[in-house]
């Protein structure tokens, strides 16, 4: 196989992995971090430091997931290095 | 009757556990320890979901977030973030290597069978601990639904974790893990959504404790209750909620019994669109815990606090019965405050059924679930033992010869002794192991996620770095927990179940260093290392 084709997937699977993993750092521990200013604010009639803790960032790590299958699937074909 | 209907839905669905693993027999090492790969990535994602979610989650874990409060939080973000970690870093590259269980990677990586013996330990160890866990959990239940004793409920429970495990494996628990998701999540949601559309007309509590978390401030206040329920960093400092989370995270992502699962899809595109699943299912319970927390701490600011002793309302009365309900009337005026209140954890979600004025058979149903719960995870926990000793220790390391017939009925005489000695353990319900459980993910932190994940991405790691890491890793984290339990030691608040921070700092450093003064692996390790990048098989190695 093209020895550049496979660096440059590889490159894209580290480039979407950091991307995903600074989502997942914001939502859960920046979101911790903001707790105390959050908490003056209301979402959806919830303390907001608490429904981010307890939901968004929950609900954000299901959707990360996802899209890296999604994407790296995707990627799979784009590069014929798919099983 | 309502107690005979109830006992005919529990020992109905145990049998229907059962009928499914008999069904599901193996006797060939491939479906024996990964299903014969052929689990879809749907089922799958259910299967990891039960395997994950123990007794503890499902009857404990609301509990803890009511007496925790936002602080909490930490163990629901902790034990689902960690899955991202688990979903990009780790399972798609474990399952294009292939082979059964995680100490065969460490052992194949680093080419090292040392390292093969640390990790099948680590594995056993932390298995082996959660496992008891589990079967205590068992028999709680079991005494609390038929009246008989702890040590009859462990039997019981025993019995019907050896046998799905022993008939065929992974194979067999797959399926039967499969049907106990389904059994676990309608016996968690159905109280509480019956509560919420009580209150609210719909029956979504995930979104709907905004309003509850609200009127538990105003009702504290009123009260004169202090700190408040939702305010953050009361139990933890800010540097325990951020190290617990991140130790919760990193365990969860490397815990063996999970990571084995995703040896069983058929591709690594399977693998990866099964963690979606699997967080997908988990996160169902997870979004539902902080309800129950709300309700129960509403209902009881509402209904027992400011209220005369002998007037608690009917659910009350029947759990003040258990004990696990208590009202002392401290100061004697015949008001009950909330400081004279001791609730046990496990009542929050068992009491929800009564609190929602719903009939006794859906308090048994709930019950049923928990059960479904504990056998679950003590299945998947019984097989990453069962594997350790039977494919690492065995097959890998003592008699590479022995035919694969041998090794499975090894594997199967592992399952039953194990959990033999699991059961046995349990009834002497000693407090040790329930610590030992806080500490798996700080032990898991400090060796396997550094091993795992640097193996992966960093192909210039060699067999010195990584061995010395992790067993620097394993000490650090064993010292800290030390110091900080029994000498009172502690760096910026950190407690000891966070411990795992600091051996995976310690693991990272020695890895690091010890590994740029010693030459790069081999040529074949280097290879094998760019090969589990790619679905595709890119080298021969």
């Amino acid at each position: 196989m093209d020895r550049e084709k496979l660096e440059a997937y590889h490159r894209e699977n580290v480039r979407l992995i950091t991307i995903l993993l600074i989502i997942w750092f914001a939502v859960s521990y920046v979101g911790a971090l903001l707790a105390k200013p959050l908490s003056k604010l209301t979402i959806f009639g919830f303390p907001m430091h608490y429904w981010v803790s307890a939901q968004l960032s929950v609900i954000t790590f299901v959707v990360l997931i996802f899209v890296y299958a999604y994407v790296m699937n995707k990627l799979d074909q784009k590069y014929g290095v798919e099983e | 009757m309502e107690n005979l209907i109830g006992y005919i839905i529990v020992f109905g669905i145990v049998i229907v556990f059962m009928a499914i693993a008999i069904y599901n027999r193996a006797t060939e090492a491939a479906e024996f320890y990964v299903a014969g790969r052929r689990i879809p990535a749907f089922w799958n994602g259910m299967a990891v979901a039960a395997d994950w979610m123990s007794a503890a989650s499902f009857i404990s874990m609301a509990g803890a977030l009511y007496a925790l409060g936002y602080d909490g939080l930490a163990y629901i973000m902790g034990w689902t973030g960690g899955y991202v970690l688990l979903a990009l870093l780790i399972a798609p590259y474990l399952r294009k290597f292939g082979k059964y269980t995680v100490p065969d990677f460490i052992a194949e990586r680093y080419e090292s069978n040392f390292a093969r013996l640390v990790a099948l330990i680590t594995a056993i160890i932390i298995s082996f601990t959660y496992m008891v866990g589990q079967v205590a959990g068992v028999g709680i239940i079991m005494g609390r639904l038929f009246g008989v004793p702890f040590e009859v409920g462990i039997a019981i429970g025993m019995i019907i974790i050896i046998a799905t495990t022993v008939l065929g494996g992974m194979k067999s628990i797959t399926w039967t893990q499969v049907a106990q998701y389904i059994v676990l999540i309608t016996a968690y949601l159905l109280p509480v959504s019956i509560l919420a559309t009580q209150w609210f007309g719909v029956p979504l509590p995930q979104f709907l404790y905004g309003k509850v978390l609200q009127n538990i401030v105003e009702l504290e206040t009123q009260y004169g209750i202090s700190p408040h329920y939702v305010e953050p960093f009361v139990k933890f400092n800010l540097a325990q909620f951020l190290a617990l989370t991140f130790v919760l995270m990193a365990g969860t992502a490397a815990l063996p019994h999970v990571l084995m699962r995703f040896f069983t899809t058929p591709s690594v595109r399977d693998a990866r669109i099964s963690a979606g699943w699997a967080l997908f299912f988990i996160a169902i319970l997870y979004l539902t815990a902080p309800a129950y927390a709300a309700f129960s701490r509403f209902v009881i600011l509402k209904d027992v606090v400011g209220k005369p002793i002998d007037q608690l309302p009917a659910w009350a009365q029947k759990w003040a019965e258990t004990g696990l309900f208590k009202v002392l009337d401290k100061n004697g005026d015949g008001i009950i405050q909330w400081a004279e209140l001791n609730i046990h954890r496990d009542i929050v979600v068992l009491a929800t059924p009564e609190i929602a004025g719903l009939a006794a058979v859906v308090g048994f149903f709930v019950m049923a679930g928990g059960l479904a719960a504990a056998l679950s995870t003590a299945d998947g926990l019984l097989l990453v033992i069962a594997a350790a000793v039977s494919n690492d220790l065995y097959a890998k390391m003592i008699n590479p010869e022995a035919p694969e017939k041998r090794v499975v009925l090894l594997g199967k005489v592992a399952v039953a002794v194990a959990g033999v000695i699991g059961g046995f353990i349990a009834a002497q319900k000693i407090a040790f192991i329930v610590q030992i459980v806080a500490w798996a993910f700080s032990l898991a932190t400090a060796s396997f996620f550094p091993a795992l994940v640097l193996g992966v991405f960093w192909k210039r790691l060699n067999r010195q770095g990584a061995i010395a890491g992790l067993v620097v890793g394993l000490l650090v984290t064993i010292a800290y927990i030390y110091l900080n339990k029994y000498q009172g030691v502690s760096l910026w608040g950190i407690q000891h179940t966070a411990s795992g921070l600091f051996g995976l700092i310690a693991n990272l450093i020695v890895t690091v260093v010890v590994t740029m003064v010693t030459p790069p692996p081999s040529e074949r390790i280097q290879k094998l290392v760019e090969d589990l990048r790619y679905p595709k098989k890119i080298h021969e190695v």
